[in-house]
């Protein structure tokens, strides 16, 4: 139960089809808790789905490592029933049982690709930390090329904000 | 020194341009360098706009609260970039300089009323803590109405996603001109 009332987003702003469609498409709806709960300001919620639809759809990121990033960033912050969502969503994308149950000890564990490390680590930095070291962002600048380190953070940010949003309004979703 | 370019609306591509002319436009000052730093994924900064003039200009909250949860949040970061520009910003809608200069005293200073104080207590453990204790949310809930709190909610949401920016790409308080 969320601390405020749940607003059906639908029924009190027509979030444009195409936003709606690209939040569907990597798995998550209009119909939850979180979205219920944002929809108490609706201008604010469509604009704020807006953004981070478009992130999710032209971030140019591989599924996969934005499922990870979801996850790590999510559980850094305390999200743990979106963390949970996007660990579905991973596996339904073809992460293994056993790389899942891996993801703390990405640094170390050989499931994990120094790309894939590089990101993770990035990820978790600014999640935790807000400040990311010189020498963590040097590692994900030698693997993406800017446009694409910027999108990564966009993507680490916008789950961030959402966690931010979410948890103290104890406004998660569910779990599947 | 920020580690990604801060692009200039010459560095665009033609079809892009249209974001900075809109900027300005709507801000009535040129991007700044956070703005200017996203410009690298021309899309994404296209999308980063709407919702951030939204928590600008289309909320029911209150100015002077709104900056002052800004800033706090960016206090409790350590967020030097955003204490400075949102400092200006809540200057200018009437938040006092002896409320910002006491942000780290909040409970204790009697500059702030007890609506300013469940804003920035708010936004302090949703910051810090991310669960927001009963007592914080309850006197949140004797100030405002509910769509106001969610506002608020996506305030300090929006202004984490902010500070992580800034604490990824680097960007710093300007120094000032001597």
């Amino acid at each position: 139960m969320s601390r405020v009332p749940h607003e059906s987003i639908e029924a009190t702003a027509e979030i444009h089809p195409v936003v709606s469609g690209q939040l569907k498409a990597v798995g998550e709806d209009l119909s939850g808790r979180l979205f219920g709960t944002m929809g108490n300001a609706p201008e604010l919620a469509r604009a704020y789905f807006g953004f981070g639809a478009s992130v999710l759809s032209f971030c140019g990121i591989d599924p996969c490592l934005r499922e990870w990033v979801a996850i790590v960033v999510l559980e850094a912050l305390g999200a743990s029933n979106m963390a949970a969502r996007h660990c579905q969503l991973a596996l339904k994308l073809g992460v293994t049982e056993r790389k899942l149950a891996q993801r703390h000890a990405f640094r170390t564990a050989p499931e994990f690709t120094e790309k894939e490390r590089s990101v993770l680590s990035f990820a978790a930095e600014s999640a935790r930390d807000v400040n990311v070291k010189d020498e963590t962002f040097g590692k994900l600048a030698t693997w993406f090329t800017v446009q694409e380190q910027t999108a990564l953070t966009l993507l680490v940010v916008y789950y961030a904000g959402l966690a931010c949003i979410a948890v103290p309004l104890e406004a998660e979703p569910d779990l599947i | 020194m920020p580690r990604v370019p801060i692009l200039s609306r010459e560095d665009l591509a033609a079809s892009d341009r249209d974001i900075y002319d809109d900027y300005e436009r709507v801000r009535q000052v040129g991007p700044s360098v956070i703005h200017r730093a996203i410009a690298n994924a021309p899309a994404l900064l296209r999308a980063y706009m709407p919702i951030s003039n939204a928590l600008r200009f289309g909320t029911k909250l209150d100015p002077r609260l709104r900056e002052l949860a800004i800033v706090m949040v960016g206090h409790v970061t350590h967020s030097s970039y955003e204490v400075q520009a949102h400092s200006r910003f809540a200057l200018k809608e009437g938040v006092r300089p002896e409320q910002l200069q006491q942000l780290s005293s909040f409970e204790r200073s009697k500059v702030y009323n007890t609506a300013e104080r469940a804003v920035i207590r708010y936004a302090a453990e949703a910051t810090l803590k991310r669960q927001v204790a009963r007592p914080t949310f309850e006197a949140l809930q004797k100030e405002f109405s509910d769509d106001v709190i969610v506002e608020l909610a996506l305030q300090v949401g929006f202004y984490n996603s902010v500070v992580r920016i800034l604490g990824a790409f680097g960007i710093e308080a300007e120094r000032p001109k001597s």
